[in-house]
């Protein structure tokens, strides 16, 4: 180990220059090749993307040795960590600060380039594949130089440390460290594929719709993982932060939900541009927004411009980030003018009441949520730019914006999935809306029944049930016809993802509207009760590691299983940490928090106790989209994308509603 | 036809134009962003007057922080086992005595945050750094102002107004350069 002691990094900075060297040859070879039609000089491209890719493998690999070996040598290991780390927090402390992370972000941005470039490596002459792979190599070599220049994870430390603080406490008490953030960052950098192509196509001019159906699966990919990681940060919110919210509108959190919006804009406006070819420069600007929005994300939380609880600690990466999301904008934004003329549709919606009418509704609601959060985000800068002080809108802001504006989607999402394309007769809709509207009165009756109360949460049910219907009559049908295959393609898995949106909205209105919390003193041996479970303190467990002491109560729910919320004081930050213990089932969620002071002295404890309905529904639903979007990906059996409407389906069968969007 | 292809024409070139000048509008807010590491933290009691703060010190005298009014006052929530409170400390002792030099100087205190009175008279005897430090057994006053980790220093100005909270490290040169920008301020 003491021959290795300090060979991370420089083994570590030569693998980023090895990359930052593949990458921008890459890019040469990408853009000389096309300009030359100079076929020896493409084929080298895959080969630098595969290099690029084995050195951004390798330097992750260096950082981790470093950090497993506790290679205190460098600045990143000194400051994220420690001798008494247990091993899985040590490995998830690779991104657990701001220069492990683009690290990793690095990594995953070299296996998309690669996978691109494997992917398309019979379509070299193509020059549509040329130059999505060379905007591919451009943005992996940015991130090479951020990852070598301001934000290096293999800078040398100050001499003579010996053992560091350890990464930051809430990144060292929950399994999902281990998940959440690679699994963002997989949704997070893979929407640059979809955007390399948008852009390959506006330089080439091959606006259509080829490259389009080059990236769908990809884009489904991105935006699936987006999806998953969102949804395992709320989970982790939940599991660790103790104060039992799953979303704070936090930049942090705002920064991937903006991209997500844009990007759920995308996979349904892009439906209408294959199907009718409409939408072209909306489309590619969705992409754009949607890229450029992850860069935007980065910058704002990274930079130190804005606070947030996720914000890593003040760097210096802010203009770097800043002037590559400038050149990002302002050259798509060009190159969408420039082919202004070539973008036009041939066609135009012939009836609002219709798919593509639907989806064109979809996009605007889209559009405006995505606006909404981004003012709210930026809303401090631009107050602190005309009156030099700060000012944050906070949580109340969101809320009552984002109500009306989930409420609509509801709406839409009854009407819209059994609209047929073009046009809609009104004797269609009440048959097709038939029984999904009595799904909606039965669930409003339902949680009327059940006691539920207040006009935006009664609408939420009826509107989840109506909703729910729609989706469900789709599958139904769908799975009737087709058996087993009816669950996949796009149509039906859109579906299924639909549904688990439902479920999230439900659980989510539930949870937001019917959570009821109280502080009680428990005292040993005596039970107390709260909405109708018995609470009761047994006794309080402490122990102690190298890493923190932490005191628990033991507190028992209905006589049954001991819960234990605890504090965790972290000795070398000086940080104590709450950590909650949750009893959920799928009607509702104890959430229990243990409030300092604790005194196991006096046999009492202050447990602030939360009952909060329908949570699990929220995991649910989460991993119902995850999987309806693997089921979207698989191919569905479908018209030709770029066939008329009015074409047969493959295997000769009738076109029927619900097959082949 | 050719009418509806000049006007899409036109279209497409002129939404892209208002795209581009309101996306040079918002590089420009960000470009003028202050950005780097965020100096001051945010707390719903800027500008309000400071939460009371009735203790004793660690030697037994009586604290009051309204009887310290006319004076500018920092708190300090310390505790000795925290990395960054050790680092900041030397830091501290150089503020103190830079404003001991002036004629109305700030006062420091260090507030004790979960930890025990031998350790952190252990850690001053060693380390330097006379001025009071104030016990905060029951973690009242970290509670009242809202610290979330320490180290956390906070400046109350003479009329007993909080002023800034900084979370995390402080250097000497920034408090330094925030305790002339308020002085400035309230001079003028």
């Amino acid at each position: 180990m003491f021959a290795t002691e300090g060979l991370s990094g420089p083994l570590g900075r030569a693998a980023l220059l090895v990359g930052i060297v593949c990458a921008v040859f890459g890019a040469f070879a990408c853009v000389l090749g096309v300009r030359r039609n100079d076929q020896s000089v493409m084929r080298l491209a895959p080969r630098f993307a595969a290099g690029a890719l084995a050195a951004a493998f390798a330097a992750f690999v260096f950082m981790e040795y470093a950090l497993i070996t506790r290679d205190f040598s460098l600045a990143y290991v000194q400051k994220v960590g420690s001798r008494s780390t247990p091993a899985l927090f040590n490995f998830t402390a690779a991104w657990s600060a701001l220069e492990g992370s683009i690290l990793m972000w690095v990594l995953i941005l070299a296996g998309y380039t690669a996978a691109i470039a494997w992917k398309f490596r019979r379509r070299r002459d193509d020059l549509l594949v040329m130059w999505a792979l060379g905007v591919m190599f451009i943005v992996l070599a940015f991130f090479f130089l951020l990852s070598f220049g301001p934000a290096n994870p293999f800078a040398g430390g100050a001499a003579g440390v010996t053992d560091g603080p350890g990464p930051n406490p809430l990144l060292q008490n929950h399994v999902l460290v281990l998940f959440h953030p690679p699994i963002l960052y997989l949704g997070y950098v893979g929407v640059t594929v979809p955007f390399a192509f948008a852009i390959a196509a506006l330089v080439t001019g091959r606006v259509g719709e080829g490259w389009l159906l080059e990236t769908r699966r990809w884009s489904l990919f991105a935006w699936g993982f987006l999806t998953l990681g969102i949804v395992l940060g709320s989970w982790w919110s939940y599991e660790v932060l103790g104060w039992s919210g799953v979303w704070a509108w936090d930049p942090v959190e705002n920064a991937s939900f903006l991209p997500w919006l844009t990007g759920t804009a995308y996979i349904h406006s892009v439906l209408v541009q294959e199907r009718r070819g409409m939408l072209r420069v909306w489309n590619l600007s969705l992409l754009v927004a949607t890229f450029s929005l992850t860069i935007l994300g980065t910058f704002l939380t990274r930079s130190g411009v804005l606070n947030s609880v996720h914000a890593f600690s003040g760097s210096n990466i802010g203009p770097y980030l800043l002037t590559f999301f400038a050149i990002v904008l302002l050259v798509s934004i060009g190159l969408i003018g420039w082919r202004g003329d070539r973008l036009r549709s041939p066609g135009t919606i012939d009836s609002p009441l219709s798919r593509e009418g639907a989806f064109l509704a979809n996009n605007v609601l889209f559009g405006v949520f995505a606006f909404v959060v981004l003012l709210g985000t930026v809303f401090p800068l631009i107050v602190e730019a005309l009156q030099n002080r700060r000012l944050v809108v906070g949580q109340p802001f969101f809320d009552r914006l984002s109500t009306p504006i989930g409420l609509v989607m509801l709406t839409l999402m009854c009407v819209a999935p059994v609209l047929p394309w073009r046009k809609a007769s009104g004797e269609l809709l009440r048959e097709r809306l038939y029984w999904p509207a009595v799904c909606g009165v039965a669930a409003l009756a339902l949680s009327v029944g059940l006691g539920a109360t207040g006009l935006a949460s009664l609408l939420a049910f009826g509107l989840g049930g109506f909703a729910a219907g729609s989706a469900g009559r789709q599958v139904v049908l769908a799975t009737r016809r087709q058996g087993l295959r009816g669950l996949v393609g796009r149509a039906n898995g859109g579906m299924i993802v639909h549904l688990g949106v439902i479920i999230i909205a439900v659980a989510l209105t539930a949870s937001n509207s019917y959570t009821h919390s109280q502080e009680i003193k428990l005292v040993k041996g005596e039970p107390a009760s709260f909405s109708g479970h018995t609470i009761e303190l047994v006794g309080f467990k402490e122990s102690s590691d190298d890493r923190s002491t932490s005191i628990a109560a033991l507190v028992k729910i209905d006589g049954g299983q001991a819960y234990a919320p605890a504090i965790h004081k972290f000795t070398k930050m000086g940080t104590n940490i709450g950590t909650p213990s949750v009893k959920s089932s799928l009607k509702e969620d104890l959430y229990l928090t243990l409030e300092p002071p604790v005194k196991p002295s006096e046999d009492t404890a202050r447990i602030k106790v939360f009952v909060k309905p329908l949570i699990m529904w929220l995991w649910i639903g989460g991993l119902m989209m995850g999987v309806g979007t693997a089921l979207a990906a698989f191919p569905g059996r479908r018209r030709r994308p770029t066939d008329p409407t009015s074409a047969p389906l493959p295997l000769g069968e009738n076109v029927g509603e619900g097959v082949g969007v | 036809m050719s009418e509806t292809s000049a006007s899409g024409r036109y279209w497409v070139r002129n939404t892209t134009i208002a795209v581009g000048v309101i996306a040079i509008a918002f590089l420009v807010l960000l470009v003028f962003a202050r950005t780097g590491p965020r100096d001051s933290a945010e707390s719903n009691l800027l500008g309000k007057p400071a939460p009371v703060v009735e203790t004793t010190t660690l030697e037994g005298e009586s604290f009051n922080l309204s009887h310290r009014k006319g004076s500018w006052v920092l708190l300090n929530f310390f505790n000795s086992t925290c990395v960054p409170c050790v680092r900041e400390h030397p830091e501290l002792v150089k503020f103190v005595a830079d404003e001991e030099s002036r004629d109305e100087p700030a006062e420091l205190y260090t507030v004790i945050n979960d930890d025990s009175d031998d350790a952190v008279r252990n850690f001053f005897d060693k380390n330097g750094g006379s001025w009071g430090k104030i016990k905060d057994d029951n973690g009242e006053i970290a509670v009242a102002f809202g610290v979330a980790k320490v180290p956390e220093t906070w400046i109350i100005d003479p009329n007993g107004y909080v002023r800034m909270r900084i979370a995390g490290e402080v250097t000497a040169e920034f408090l330094e350069s925030k305790m002339l920008e308020f002085r400035t301020q309230a001079g003028s």
